[in-house]
């Protein structure tokens, strides 16, 4: 039985006089609106606060031509051609995080990939006889991405170890405006500073190093 | 017909319902955790989870996952999980006091719970726990430090209201309230006499923000940023650890000594069952599952002494703290506790032999049953959380495997035997590992041994060929792993390691690490359909390897012409060396 049946069902009760049907009518109608607004409160309350720091990975913008000018002045390739040997075998390893934030696998991979796999990037190393090589939880996990990683040896047990690591180290600065935020996105902003380094792999010294700043920006909802 | 009416209001707050709680605790989950069997857990808990981000089950759910693969050692099959729960529970607002939210808005403005605080600070310690178990200390420091977030104090609300004479006298009112009185209630009355006294007055909670007082937050942060170098930070999170829990300054300082190159975290337990109580079953409280006592946990490696770490967080007590309460189910409360007494006065004032303010008194009686249906709180909660953590601090031998004993003494259940616990695999920083210890004690929980071969420990018991046709290997397909089964003897027909995963394939069983490392449910030792190696300092690993299994029901014709052939000569094949592999 519904709530417009009950109502009916009183009217046809409250055969009367016009004054009574109307005292009646105002009381149950009250008493319905009460029983609504309960009603509404089924769906549970809340207050919107309207600010918050979501982060998505496509905030994250890694400029690379500056890395890759950087690199190619370095003295590690400046003597290095296209002929040079033996080959420069290059393992490119997913960054480490050192920041306030949580970086996921997806991320870190794709924050080194997103160097390594530039094209300008990948025909300064194919121009000096440098091959990239992934680890393979890496590669899967770039492939699943469809992310296209330049062959290799399809075996691990094949793949001939590696001469040099290109790895990445992220730090983070934190700022929150608080109250003064005029709009989600000036309410909190995480500067990632990531430092690219290439070392060699048998001394471990790092024969090249360039710092880049990464911006994320925060927006999104909450409410308590 | 006032009779026809009240029969009518009788199956409206019947059809009401719908707005209740459709469901509390799965029973069904928490035998199964208590009895460690989490594989089927974490299969039931998949199978009725939400879809949709409107159902406030849709966090909840995937924290339960996230909770029991971790458990069941599968963590690569939760990985999105973690990921979107993290994104999730990161959404925070910024607020000028930085407490927690209870809601983010999602995309389409839909409302997606994230859980009561406690539940959200589990979370992100699992969160953490998974990437400190891949070697990303980094990332678990910073979920340990977001899992940090600033409470709520209302003592000083309460306070006042009694000195001030509060207006309210429900039950366990505030009046006469002192900080021994406020600290000697139980959850639900102290919950109730702020919610009265906030009703009575009118206005919102008012509270203080106070700095957050969960142990196990603290200590990870501490461990974790030691582990990345970062000093300074591992020592105020261990300053901060002090004063919030003195009991804990002897693990305090054996995390700042460094001594250690294996952190052990253990749950044992089931954590409180969340109750709607108080006047119309308003207020939402947590009523323990597993006592909350001080026994340590003992920790045996390799035969040796048995080592002694204290309870680091009690999950009973946080969820039972004012300070922890989640203000949206107060505010619910108070509304409803407030409308319940507004509809009581409004029937007393009707009440008469007139028959026009009888049936108004009929429509307010019905306003009040509504108030009573729809104001039971909501009990939809994290059911696969322990009552209790431990943290314990090991050096084990780098790069090889050792048998680590756990116990907590005068428990029930609570024990468990590892026999092949991996040390580091180098030295250098520490390595982190994971155990749920059940609440029975299973026959495999302690036996100790390991009756099939898998990718962790590599071939050890015979016969050597894969458990679909009849053997006790269920390792990866991989060149390696056929090349072993040719020099035991066996399948030396088969060249090609192609031909090999066909062969699961051809019985539907996703290989994982090969063709998937998403999702996946059961091994197929328990029934499943994953072939999958569990972490080997699991509870997973020692259930699935610990006892003998029933015999593989082949689907395939080639499966099973395999296995009558293999069960027809059951010794290996020595006659002629093995094919060249493909």
């Amino acid at each position: 039985m519904t709530l417009g049946s009950i109502h009916f069902d009183a009217r046809t009760h409250l055969r009367g006089t016009g004054r009574d049907r109307r005292s009646t009518q105002s009381h149950f109608a009250i008493a319905l609106g009460v029983a609504c607004v309960l009603l509404g409160g089924c769906a549970t309350g809340g207050r919107v606060q309207g600010q918050s720091s979501r982060f998505r990975a496509a905030d994250m913008l890694v400029s690379t031509d500056e890395i890759t000018d950087s690199l190619a002045a370095s003295s590690l390739l400046a003597g290095r051609s296209a002929t040079t040997q033996p080959p420069m075998r290059l393992y490119v390893l997913p960054a480490e995080n050192l920041s306030s934030e949580r970086l996921s696998r997806v991320d870190g991979s794709v924050m080194m990939s997103m160097v390594a796999l530039d094209p300008r990037m990948m025909d300064l190393l194919q121009s000096k006889n440098v091959e990239i090589y992934y680890p393979d939880d890496t590669e899967k996990l770039l492939k699943r991405f469809y992310v296209d990683v330049p062959g290799g040896p399809a075996s691990m047990d094949a793949r001939p170890g590696p001469t040099h690591f290109l790895t990445g180290e992220v730090r983070s600065i934190t700022r929150q405006a608080g109250q003064q935020a005029q709009a989600a996105s000036d309410a909190r902003s995480d500067l990632f500073s990531v430092t690219f380094r290439l070392t060699d792999a048998e001394s471990n010294v790092a024969l090249w190093a360039h710092d880049v700043r990464v911006r994320r920006v925060a927006h999104g909802v909450v409410a308590d | 017909m006032i009779l026809c009416g009240m029969l009518g209001m009788a199956s409206m707050a019947g059809l009401l319902n719908g707005c209740q709680s459709p469901m509390g605790r799965d029973a069904g989950v928490t035998e199964l955790v208590r009895a460690g069997e989490y594989g089927q857990a974490r299969d039931r808990v998949a199978a009725n989870s939400p879809r949709s981000t409107d159902d406030r089950s849709y966090m909840l759910s995937r924290m339960r996952l996230v909770t029991l693969a971790l458990a069941d050692g599968a963590g690569q099959s939760v990985e999105g999980d973690v990921d979107l729960l993290y994104d999730n529970l990161r959404t925070q607002g910024v607020n000028a006091d930085r407490t927690l939210s209870t809601f983010l808005i999602g995309e389409g403005g839909s409302r997606i719970y994230k859980g009561d605080p406690f539940e959200q600070a589990m979370a992100y310690h699992y969160v953490g726990l998974f990437d400190g178990m891949r070697g990303d200390w980094g990332s678990t420091r910073a979920a340990s430090t977001n899992s940090l977030f600033l409470l709520r104090d209302f003592s000083k609300t309460l306070q006042a209201t009694g000195k001030q004479g509060g207006s309210t006298t429900r039950r366990g009112g505030a009046r006469g309230m002192n900080e021994s009185r406020i600290a000697a209630l139980g959850q639900p009355e102290s919950q109730e006499a702020l919610i009265a006294a906030a009703a009575g007055s009118g206005s919102d909670f008012d509270y203080t923000t106070t700095a957050s007082d969960f142990e196990l937050g603290y200590v990870m942060r501490a461990i974790a940023a030691f582990q990345i170098q970062e000093r300074e930070d591992a020592q105020e999170a261990l300053a901060t650890l002090r004063q919030v829990a003195p009991r804990l300054s002897g693990l305090a300082d054996q995390i700042a000594s460094g001594s250690y190159n294996t952190v052990l975290v253990v749950d044992y337990g089931s954590g409180p069952e969340k109750i709607a109580t108080g006047p119309s079953n308003a207020i939402a409280a947590h009523r323990p599952l597993t006592p909350s006592t001080d026994q340590p946990l003992s920790v045996n490696v390799g035969g040796g002494g048995w080592g002694s770490f204290p309870v680091v967080t009690d999950v009973n007590r946080i969820a039972q703290s004012l300070k922890w309460a989640n203000l949206e189910e107060m505010r619910l409360a108070k509304g409803f506790i407030g409308d319940a007494l507004m509809i009581g006065g409004t029937v007393v004032a009707v009440s008469s032999d007139d028959d026009e303010a009888q049936l108004a008194g009929v429509a307010a009686i019905l306003a009040g049953l509504i108030v009573k249906a729809t104001s039971q709180a909501d009990t939809r909660q994290n059911d696969a959380l322990p009552q209790r953590v431990y943290v314990a601090l090991l050096n084990l031998p780098v790069g090889q495997t050792s048998r680590v004993e756990l116990a907590v003494p005068g428990s029930t259940g609570g024990r468990m035997v590892l026999s092949y616990f991996p040390g580091p695999e180098r030295s250098g920083r520490a390595q982190l590992r994971y155990v749920r210890l059940p609440g029975s004690t299973p026959q495999w929980a302690t036996g100790g041994k390991v009756l099939y071969n898998s990718d962790a420990t590599g071939k050890v018991v015979e016969p050597n060929y894969p458990y679909i046709l009849g053997g006790r290997d269920v390792r990866t397909p991989s060149w390696e792993v056929l090349r072993s089964y040719h020099e035991s003897g066996y399948l030396r027909e088969i060249t090609s390691v192609n031909d090999l995963i066909d062969l699961y394939k051809d019985e539907g069983i996703r290989l994982v690490g090969i063709d998937t490392d998403q999702r996946f449910g059961r091994h197929i030792l328990e029934g499943g359909n994953a072939l999958y190696t569990p972490d080997a300092a699991s509870a997973g690993f020692v259930r699935l390897y610990s006892i003998d299994r029933t015999p593989y029901q082949a689907r395939g014709e080639k499966t099973r012409a395999l296995q009558e052939r293999l069960r027809a000569a059951p010794g290996p094949t020595t006659s002629a060396a093995p094919a060249p592999l493909k």
